[in-house]
């Protein structure tokens, strides 16, 4: 059984030592490998990275919903103390998606079923995991709606999704998501597919209703400016792997791992960068197939020396809840 | 363009419906001479090679059409749901067992498969029926299928899963009714053409026996005195044109009715 919320302020999410890996035709994909981290009640955790760092199957496994080739092959997910990996496929359905852990998905337009109306989509949740029927349901769907800020909740329930816009999309996805009032909120990238204008609004949302809900969120982006005003607490991927964590504060003021410091060099800014001056880090990213021996970075890195081709760096303590996995940091020391 | 179909399709069922009713003449008894031309005495279409009336034969006539067009199309179109989209959704050797099988018809054109089954079979009304039903599921199964295997990868099934819906849900309110709309759309063009197998399959005298009407029947019958009665075969010949046509635009219309992004408010 769960425990009681907010009884202790311990993690409404601990994910201890995960890996995800995909059995491909060439090899071992080690999508996510050997994560832990935790969200703190009421906190916000961001997850930043490249595409194919693992961001996303690390959100699809918390979600139970990694399919074959994929496989989670260790770790454990602790959704107040109950290892979700441990639960039935039919628990997972019936008590934590959609009830406890609500998801929010990046494309706001392919995401919502053509063939039904918004408001319909919206109240699943509690036809699903309430048992009422779609009319019983319709009252407190439409006040939902309203909660995330759709004008006209009472008339646009009976729409169809291609009758949204993008944004307003994106909220009805949001309503969804919420409308069990989960503990946890997972998001996606919830505004890369959207104009910046929409993207501060639906960050906004996001930030309050989770003070509404008095619920956590893990948001998933590669966006640092997403990061910079959403974020308690951060968590930098690469290939796989966490590089490096800690608080927000911890993150951009003191960046230690060099991809991080890399990733905060790309961020483009109107006012210095008029020059077309922008920083890259060089290469692609490693995909973790047999990834062989080193660190999973060193290809990429400017600062690599001969460990770094050896050994595999650890995530190691810099400060008091900072972590990251160099050499370089681990020779400071 | 599709209401005007719709209009006349329904025309012509009622018609049929009421043949007992109000057809001028018994579809089986010679009521004129041999080959009589339209709009002479008592036959306004004329009468045929045994003398009977055209229009009234016709009105019988488009009965078995209809049926042998309508029918096995619902009919296959029911069970290739069911085989396209599981072979779809499950993936996996048992689509490649389905899909494989299925594929050992398509080696062979439609109306060949056709012929077989009705030819193994005593001829008649159920065989037309049968031989359309066993060739047509091949055909729809596969459109099945592959809409299938787009509509499973789409970002909300994936929703829909992490939203908790159990596996029941995610095939009938996510698959299935993205699956019908084009599905449907399809087989209401197949009914007109297999109106015209169904005809084709009776010209060769592998379906419907005389003295039935049969509109493709009839074609088959009047051609021997093509040159002296054209009548009796342009008739019925316009009747399929006409049917298998509206068909095909009530296909159009449906496709545009039920794609809810075309869809009006």
């Amino acid at each position: 059984m769960a425990c009681e919320p907010n009884v202790d302020y311990g993690p409404i999410l601990r994910v201890v030592g995960l890996k995800t890996y995909f059995h491909l035709r060439d090899g071992t994909l080690q999508a996510v490998d050997d994560v832990s981290f935790e969200v703190g009640t009421g906190k916000t955790l961001c997850i930043v990275g490249e595409s194919g760092s693992g961001k996303s199957v690390t959100a699809l496994s918390i979600m139970g919903l990694i399919d074959p080739p994929g496989r989670i092959e260790a770790g454990g997910i602790y959704h107040h103390g109950e290892d979700l990996l441990e639960l039935q496929e039919d628990e997972l359905e019936g008590r934590i998606r959609g009830n406890r852990i609500g998801m929010i998905f990046q494309d706001p337009m392919s995401s919502l079923n053509p063939s039904f109306t918004i408001g319909d989509q919206v109240a699943e949740g509690l036809v699903l995991h309430r048992g009422l029927t779609r009319n019983q349901a319709r009252q407190e769907t439409v006040d939902v709606l309203r909660l995330v800020g759709i004008p006209d909740a009472e008339a646009r329930y009976d729409l169809y999704p291609h009758q949204f816009s993008g944004g307003m999309r994106q909220r009805a996805m949001i309503a969804a998501a919420i409308i069990c009032e989960p503990d946890l909120l997972i998001a996606d990238e919830p505004t890369t597919a959207l104009d910046v204008t929409i993207q501060a609004q639906i960050l906004r949302l996001l930030a309050e209703l989770k003070d509404k809900l008095n619920s956590s969120l893990l948001m998933i982006t590669h966006d640092l400016g997403v990061v910079a005003s959403m974020a308690d607490d951060v968590l930098v991927m690469n290939a796989g792997k966490i590089v490096e964590s800690g608080t927000v504060e911890q993150m951009f003021d003191s960046p230690s791992h060099p991809y991080t410091q890399g990733l905060l060099n790309c961020v483009i800014d109107a006012e210095t960068q008029r020059d077309g001056s922008f920083e890259v880090i060089p290469g692609v990213p490693l995909v973790p197939i047999n990834p062989g021996r080193g660190c999973r970075f060193k290809d990429r890195c400017t600062r690599r020396f001969a460990r770094c081709n050896r050994e595999e760096p650890v995530l190691l303590p810099i400060e008091r809840g900072h972590y990251a996995a160099c050499h370089l940091c681990d020779s400071a020391t | 363009m599709s209401l005007v179909a719709v209009s006349f399709i329904f025309l012509v069922v009622l018609l049929c419906l009421l043949a007992p009713y109000i057809s001028p003449h018994d579809p089986f008894e010679a009521v004129a001479r041999r080959n009589t031309a339209p709009l002479t005495g008592n036959v306004f279409l004329g009468a045929d090679v045994d003398g009977r009336d055209i229009l009234t034969r016709l009105l019988w006539g488009g009965r078995i059409s209809l049926i042998t067009g309508v029918i096995p199309t619902v009919l296959a179109t029911a069970v290739s749901l069911l085989i396209g989209m599981s072979a779809g959704y499950v993936g996996g050797w048992f689509d490649q067992l389905l899909m494989r099988s299925l594929d050992i018809f398509f080696a062979f054109p439609l109306v060949l498969v056709a012929i077989v089954v009705a030819g193994v079979l005593t001829p008649g009304l159920f065989t037309v029926m049968i031989a359309i039903f066993i060739a047509l599921i091949p055909y729809i199964a596969r459109l099945v299928r592959t809409t299938t295997l787009s509509v499973k990868t789409q970002p909300f099934i994936e929703a829909a899963r992490a939203s908790g819906a159990r596996e029941s849900v995610i095939i009938f309110r996510y698959l299935l009714p993205n699956t019908v709309a084009p599905v449907t759309v399809y087989a209401t063009t197949l009914i007109g053409m297999m109106m015209v197998l169904g005809s084709a399959l009776s010209f060769l005298g592998l379906g419907v026996q005389p003295p039935t009407a049969d509109w493709g029947l009839m074609i088959s019958e009047g051609r021997t005195v093509l040159r002296r009665a054209p009548h009796a075969t342009i008739f019925p010949g316009i009747m399929i044109v006409l049917v298998a046509l509206a068909f095909g635009f009530i296909g159009d219309g449906l496709r545009d009715a039920m794609d809810p992004r075309l869809r009006s408010r």
